[in-house]
């Protein structure tokens, strides 16, 4: 089974994360439809409180003035200024020349909007709209405490359909993704993302992000602290150059995420006579497969580990993500020659992007044979440049174990939006971590094995 | 022509590509040529008149064909005339085309025959057929990992002999109708087929093999250069085969037909993956006891790696080889 996670609330846009095999099974997930409970009244009230600070933001198409996108949003206090996600005004960030936004209220009142800030690592934007707000919505110094268990409301205009509020509960901080996200056991629809989360006393206690898809009323938070923090930089005019902002923040972000991920020495796994580097981790899980076919004249065993989320950059562009998986192949009744047809069948089978795609060059690769200490390697290095971000490298690694004829160890690292340092330290670290356990002798062990 | 013909006379009936569909002989002149039944030579033309033209002998002895005022006329070199001595071109009649030639006319002398006649029928087409079916019967024992049974092989056998067959049954086809010599030889284009499809293996293992042993990368990077050129190099025999006449400008043809092909394999991997080579790395893998290289140590690959940044670099400021604004997600 596959797991996908989506990023909400663009109708249009959503985020697919690198699948990861064997999700557990979610028991009863058909027997019960999630029935909703009625709205209670305080749902009434507050959605009639908040209602005129309440926001949907539209990206439009330069040419034509066609939607494009759509999302919700809040104005902040008494000023002009509307929090609303990154992901919801991201072409006018990457395609300032082609796209512009706009707002509607809930009262059908249209303007422009101009982008003031955005956080492309928590996915959130401010924008700066023709009207003020009322001062319902407001971000203290002094955060809400939540309890797990307790009412949350999100607002928001789901589908276009119209505004609307719905009802769920708190469920503690997620720290699946690189930055910490709210789990709001609620439904939140494409359409409502950058609407405000409130508690049931008026405060905000995030903004809507997204929900699993292979999941029931799973949704996702950005926590207000950093809503507070992005409006505490934000100034009236507006910088012009955001790609180049998004880039700095990518910058960062992969800086921090290889400086932790690499601040201790990969966890070893046993595959056969190897030990293979992975990393487990509150952001990094591994799922291991295996062919169970006794009749099968192999043996095959995988280990995959992938960060569960990444940055949305783009509709075509997801950086800041690593991702490691290792093939273990055993020969049980071939022969070398058909053996080596089937691990080549694998090591074919790997692909490193082409040249058509908009945000990325071509592959640029270097392939060689490669020893560490204990083992030598056929190793393949491609390194691909992100067109719109200077100084930001997708780095996949393939090598092949190249000590023995029956039995075979491939494994992959992709690292993507890293700077080219970073990508190289990862690169080299992986490939001294591969080991052979047993005599590296490949001559005695062939004739042991004929035993 | 200066020399007086002498009789017997020939009257040749041309394809419209001058080649032979009947001669007639004639042992006297005048020849009188028409549709009509008091000719000597009867033409089942509606063009031709009933009394079309007559061959005579000028006072010297030099033959010469004189219209008899029909409505066609002849046309020699693309021109009507009414009269025309005959020294071997070809005449139009309507839509007729005839030459007209003597006893003493001399021919070329023979072609020295060096077809190897015992290499035709059954012995090439067994050949063909046994070396095919190992070269199927070895590809698919390589790429079934499974258990497998002899259905697979029959399988594939039975594919690879019906498109071979069709292949081979168009250029027996082309070579009965316009070879020289008018035979099928079925067997011979089975044989020019299996002996490509032998060497395009032996160049995949010998290639593959050289390229794992001594790291030379590129060995299998251009593979389908070489693909190219046996095929065309297929395609030469077949000419060749069906006409030997003509080799040097089949070869020539063929020679032109690899290179285009080689440079649309260029065009098209570029447009794909931004490189000329087939496959952006080596994508086999071998028994280790083949090689021969030495093994880098790792900082010297992540040296060579470093290497990679300003060539991204510079592509990155270039525009993307597709559009893939327009084709969304």
């Amino acid at each position: 089974m596959k797991l996908f996670r989506c990023a909400l609330l663009l109708i249009s846009h959503c985020i697919l994360l690198n699948p990861i095999a064997h999700a557990a099974p979610t028991a009863a997930d058909t027997e019960q439809q999630a029935t909703l409970p009625a709205p209670s009244s305080r749902a009434q009230t507050l959605y009639m409180a908040a209602r005129d600070d309440l926001l949907q933001i539209r990206v439009l198409l330069k040419n034509g003035r066609t939607q494009s996108s759509v999302g919700s949003g809040f104005l902040i206090g008494t000023s002009n200024l509307v929090i609303t996600n990154y992901h919801v005004v991201s072409q006018i960030v990457m395609f300032p020349e082609s796209y512009v936004g706009e707002f509607m209220d809930t009262h059908g009142a249209r303007g422009n909007i101009k982008l003031l800030a955005v956080d492309a690592l928590h996915d959130l934007a401010v924008v700066s709209v023709t009207r003020n707000g009322t001062g319902y919505f407001k971000v203290p110094d002094a955060l809400p405490s939540l309890t797990q268990g307790q009412y949350l409301y999100s607002l928001g205009n789901p589908l276009d359909l119209g505004f609307a509020i719905s009802e769920g509960s708190y469920n503690g901080v997620i720290r699946r993704g690189f930055y910490e996200q709210l789990m709001f056991t609620g439904p939140i629809n494409a359409g409502m993302s950058g609407g405000p989360n409130i508690t049931q006393d008026g405060h905000v206690a995030g903004v809507n992000v997204s929900k699993r898809l292979d999941g029931e009323l799973v949704s996702f938070l950005v926590p207000v602290e950093y809503v507070r923090n992005l409006l505490k930089g934000v100034k009236q005019t507006s910088p012009v150059a955001f790609k180049k902002i998004v880039g700095q923040q990518l910058l960062t972000h992969q800086n921090a995420m290889i400086d932790n991920m690499l601040a201790q020495p990969f966890s070893v796994k046993a595959l056969g006579s190897y030990k293979v580097p992975v990393r487990e981790s509150d952001q990094m899980r591994c799922w291991g497969s295996s062919n169970n076919n006794q009749d099968s004249p192999y043996n095959f065993n995988s280990v995959n580990c992938a960060m569960e989320s990444a940055i949305y950059v783009s509709d075509q562009l997801q950086a800041g993500q690593i991702a490691i998986r290792h093939e273990y192949i055993k020969a049980t009744d071939l022969d070398s020659l058909r053996f080596s047809a089937l691990q080549s069948s694998s090591f074919k089978n790997e692909q490193f992007g082409n040249d058509k795609d908009a945000s990325r060059t071509a592959p640029a690769c270097n392939e060689q044979f490669v020893a560490n200490a204990s083992l030598p390697m056929r190793a393949v290095l491609c390194v691909r440049a992100y067109r719109e971000f200077e100084g930001l490298y997708d780095f996949s690694l393939l090598t092949a174990a190249a000590d023995e004829s029956l039995i075979s160890l491939q494994s992959r690292l992709d690292a993507n939006g890293v700077s080219y340092d970073n990508g190289l330290r990862i690169t080299r670290i992986f490939l001294n971590s591969i080991e052979r356990t047993s005599s590296p002798d490949p001559i005695k062990r062939k004739s042991a094995r004929h035993d | 022509m200066t020399k007086p013909d002498k009789p017997p006379y020939f009257i040749e009936l041309l394809t419209r590509d001058q080649s032979l569909k009947a001669r007639h002989r004639f042992d006297h002149l005048p020849i009188r040529i028409g549709r009509g039944y008091d000719n000597d030579l009867i033409l089942d033309d509606p063009y031709v008149a009933a009394n079309h033209a007559i061959v005579e002998a000028s006072e010297t002895g030099e033959l010469y064909l004189r219209d008899l005022h029909s409505k066609n006329g002849l046309i020699h070199q693309g021109k009507r005339q009414s009269s025309i001595a005959l020294n071997d071109d070809v005449i139009r009649l309507g839509h007729t085309n005839i030459r007209v030639r003597d006893a003493a006319f001399s021919v070329q002398n023979e072609l020295v025959d060096t077809a190897s006649h015992g290499w035709e029928g059954w012995p090439p087409a067994l050949a063909g057929i046994a070396m095919i079916t190992i070269s199927a019967c070895i590809s698919t024992w390589l790429s079934l990992f499974e258990k497998s049974s002899a259905i697979n092989y029959i399988s594939v056998i039975a594919i690879t002999f019906s498109i071979i067959l069709i292949w081979c049954g168009c250029w027996a086809f082309a070579n009965r109708v316009i070879g020289l010599g008018g035979q099928a030889r079925f067997g011979r284009h089975l044989f020019i087929v299996a002996c490509a499809i032998i060497i395009y293996d032996l160049w995949n293992i010998l290639s593959m093999t050289f390229a794992y042993a001594f790291s030379l990368a590129f060995l299998t990077r251009y593979g389908n250069h070489m693909a190219m050129a046996i095929c065309a190099g297929m395609i030469f025999f077949h000419l060749s085969t069906m006409n030997n006449q003509y080799a040097k400008r089949f070869m020539i043809a063929c020679i032109m037909l690899s290179a285009i092909g080689s440079g649309l394999i260029l065009i098209s991997n570029y447009q794909r993956s931004g490189q000329l080579a087939d496959a952006l790395y080596m994508t086999h893998l071998l028994p280790p006891a083949l090689r021969q290289s030495a093994n880098q140590p790792v900082d010297l690959f992540i040296d060579e790696a470093k290497a990679m940044k300003e060539k991204l670099d510079k592509a990155r400021l270039k525009p993307a080889n597709h559009n893939s604004d327009l084709s969304g997600d």
